[in-house]
C-alpha cells in the first residue's frame, strides 16, 4: 500500500485518515470541506457608510481606532473583550475602511444562528452595501462587500481575505479542530483579528509576541459591571426544589430565563419537570429541529423560560434575561463556558443587571475560577458608581 | 468492520417497518442528524470508505433473511456515478453478497433530494428498465439509501412488477419524516 500520500489541500499525512477509492488514495480528514469556492471576481462598492442608533462608549471608540491602526501597520490583533462589550460594534470602523479601500473583509463565527443574527445586525449598520451570509445550506452566493460566514465555510476561500475577523475563537467547532485551523490560515491573504471573551493561555502567549497585539475591553458597553454568579449548593432534591423556587420568583417579576443543562438528555428532563409547574416555556438543544422558531417565540415572550444546552451559550442577546445553570458542577462546564453562559445576562442598556445562579452539588474549581475572573474584570472598571 | 460504541449509539438502528403500495418495507435507521451527516459524507462528499458502515453490523442477519431474493438497487444518473467514482447504493448493499441485478436505469439528472413533493412525483419519467429478465417465481428486494415520499420507490416497483416477480420487498438505509422536506 503506497504510504507517501500527502493531501494537497490540508497537508494531512496520517494514514489513519487516508482512504482508498478504486485503488487511489484520498484524504478523509478534509473530505467534508469540499465545494464551490469564491472566485474573487466580485466588485465591491467603494463606500461604506454606517448608521448606528446609539453612540459607542469611549472605551469602544478607543479600541476601534486601535484595531484600525494595527491593521494599517500589518499587525494581527487579539481582542479580549467581555461578553456584551459590543465586540461587533468595535469592528465597524475597520470594516468600513476595508470596503472603502477595495479590500476583501470577512467576519466568521462558529455557529449558523449567530451568523444569521450578525448578518441582520450588520445589514442594519451598512445600509448601502451588499452583505452576504454564507453558512450550511446557504452557499449560493459567496461574495459581497462584507461576507458573514460560519468558520466551517472558510474552506471556500483560498487566500482571499485581506482582513478576516473571527469571533468566539474558543468555541466549538473551532476550538481543537486542526482542519478548521488549516482552512482558517489558507483563507487569509493579509491580516486577521481574533475576538473572544475567554482566551486560553496559548493564545495570550502567542499574541504577546512582537508583531501582534492584544486589545482589551473589560467594560460592558453600558459601563455597568458583569453580573456575578450566585452559587446555590445542595443535593439533588434540594437543587430541584430551589430551581422551582427561583424560576417562580423570577417569572413573577416578568423576567425571562435561560436554564442551562449540561446534557441534551437533561434539557428534556428538566423541561418536563418544570412544565409541571410553569406552562409557558420550552426546551432547545442541538437536536431541536425548529431552533429558529423556538428562539423567535422566546423573543416575543410567548415562552418565558427556555431549558437549553450549550447551543445558546453564545451570541444571543435578549433583554432582561436571567440565567440559571443547572448542575453547574458538571464536568462539561469549564470556567470558559461558565463565563460565556453568565454573559447572557444583563446585556441591554435598559436592563444591565441580570441574575446568574449556579445550582450545583459542590462549588468546584471551574465555578470558583469563573466567578474570580468575572470579579477581576469588574474591578478593572473605573468606579462610576 | 468495527464501529465504536459512541457512533453505534448515535446511528440508532430501528428497523422501521412500513408499507409501500402494499409491499413490505424496512428502513434500518431514522434519518436522524448523525445518519444524515454520514450519508452526506458518503454520497455527497464521495467518501467511499463509508460504504460498509450502514449495513455491516447486520449484514449476516440481513443476508440470511433475504438469501433467496434478487436485489435490485435504485440507480443514480450515470454521470453522477462517474463523478463520484462509485454508485453508493450498489456499494452499500453489495456487501450482503446476495445476487444483485442492476436493471433499472436513470435517464436524466433529476435530483430527488432538492425537489419539492410535486417535483418528486415526476421521478417515474426518468426511470426505466434496461434489461427484461424473467423474474417469474423469484422474490425481489428493491433497495435504496433514503426513503422520503416513496415516489422513487413506487416508480421502481411499478417497473419491476412488469417482470412478474413472486413478490417485492423494500429495504432502505434511512427513512425521513415528511417535515424534513425542503419547501
Amino acid at each position: 500500500m503506497p504510504d507517501n500520500f500527502t493531501c494537497p489541500i490540508c497537508g494531512n499525512k496520517d494514514p489513519k485518515y487516508i482512504g482508498y477509492k478504486n485503488g487511489k488514495p484520498y484524504c478523509r480528514k478534509c473530505i467534508t470541506f469540499r465545494g464551490q469556492e469564491a472566485s474573487g471576481d466580485y466588485v465591491q462598492l467603494d463606500s461604506a457608510e454606517w448608521t448606528l442608533k446609539y453612540e459607542l462608549s469611549d472605551d469602544q471608540k478607543k479600541l476601534s481606532k486601535q484595531l484600525l491602526e494595527n491593521f494599517q501597520n500589518g499587525i494581527d490583533s487579539l481582542v479580549h473583550a467581555v461578553c456584551g462589550s459590543g465586540k461587533t460594534e468595535i469592528c465597524i470602523g475597520i470594516i468600513s475602511y476595508c470596503i472603502r479601500n477595495g479590500l476583501k473583509v470577512g467576519f466568521a463565527v462558529p455557529r449558523r444562528d449567530v451568523c444569521i443574527e450578525l448578518y441582520y445586525r450588520f445589514a442594519d449598520i451598512f445600509r448601502e452595501n451588499d452583505l452576504t451570509a454564507v453558512y450550511g445550506g446557504n452557499t449560493k452566493y459567496l461574495e459581497g462587500d462584507l461576507v458573514l460566514l460560519t468558520t466551517h465555510q472558510l474552506f471556500r476561500y483560498d487566500h482571499y481575505f485581506d482582513l478576516l475577523i473571527v469571533d468566539e475563537i474558543d468555541a466549538f467547532p473551532f476550538k481543537g479542530s486542526e482542519i478548521l485551523e488549516v482552512f482558517f490560515k489558507r483563507s487569509i491573504k493579509k491580516n486577521y483579528v481574533l475576538m473572544t471573551a475567554t482566551p486560553n493561555k496559548e493564545t495570550l502567549e502567542y499574541f504577546s509576541k512582537p508583531g501582534r497585539a492584544i486589545l482589551q475591553l473589560f467594560s460592558r458597553f453600558h459601563g455597568k459591571p458583569l453580573p456575578v454568579p450566585r452559587v446555590i449548593k445542595g443535593n439533588e432534591l434540594y437543587l430541584n426544589y430551589k430551581l422551582v423556587r427561583e424560576v417562580s420568583r423570577i417569572l413573577k417579576s416578568f423576567k425571562q430565563i435561560f436554564i442551562f443543562t449540561p446534557t441534551i438528555d437533561l434539557s428534556i428532563k428538566v423541561y418536563k419537570f418544570l412544565r409541571l409547574f410553569f406552562r409557558n416555556g420550552y426546551y432547545i438543544n442541538s437536536h431541536s429541529e425548529n431552533r429558529d422558531e423556538i428562539i423567535k417565540r422566546f423573543r416575543v415572550k410567548k415562552y418565558r423560560y427556555l431549558v437549553t444546552t450549550a447551543v445558546l451559550e453564545r451570541g444571543v442577546t435578549v433583554k432582561d434575561l436571567q440565567v440559571i445553570v443547572y448542575h453547574a458542577d458538571h464536568p462539561i462546564y469549564d470556567s470558559y463556558s461558565l463565563i460565556q453562559i453568565a454573559g447572557r445576562a444583563g446585556r441591554k442598556k435598559e436592563a444591565p443587571e441580570g441574575e446568574v445562579i449556579f445550582l450545583a452539588r459542590e462549588n468546584n474549581e471551574e465555578m470558583q475560577r469563573a466567578i474570580a475572573e468575572i470579579n477581576a474584570a469588574n474591578k478593572k472598571l473605573p468606579n462610576l458608581l | 468492520m468495527p464501529i465504536c460504541q459512541a457512533c453505534q449509539t448515535e446511528m440508532e438502528p430501528k428497523f422501521i417497518s412500513f408499507f409501500v403500495d402494499g409491499h413490505k418495507a424496512i428502513s434500518i435507521y431514522d434519518y436522524n442528524p448523525f445518519i444524515r451527516k454520514l450519508i452526506y459524507q458518503y454520497k455527497g462528499c464521495y467518501d467511499y470508505e463509508l460504504h460498509k458502515v450502514f449495513l455491516d453490523r447486520y449484514a449476516k442477519e440481513i443476508k440470511l433473511r433475504y438469501s433467496d431474493y434478487v436485489v435490485i438497487p435504485i440507480p443514480s444518473y450515470k454521470n453522477e456515478d462517474e463523478e463520484r467514482g462509485f454508485n453508493h447504493v450498489v456499494e452499500t448493499f453489495k456487501s450482503l453478497g446476495i445476487n444483485m441485478l442492476n436493471i433499472i436505469e436513470k435517464t436524466e439528472k433529476h435530483k430527488q433530494a432538492v425537489s419539492t413533493v410535486n417535483q418528486r412525483k415526476e421521478v417515474y419519467k426518468y426511470l426505466e428498465l434496461n434489461c427484461y429478465p424473467d423474474l417469474n417465481k423469484k422474490k425481489v428486494l428493491i433497495v435504496d439509501d433514503v426513503y422520503t415520499t416513496g415516489s422513487t420507490m413506487k416508480a421502481a416497483i411499478h417497473l419491476v412488477e412488469k417482470l412478474n416477480p413472486k413478490k417485492i420487498d423494500v429495504l432502505v438505509v434511512a427513512k425521513t419524516k415528511a417535515k424534513q422536506l425542503p419547501k
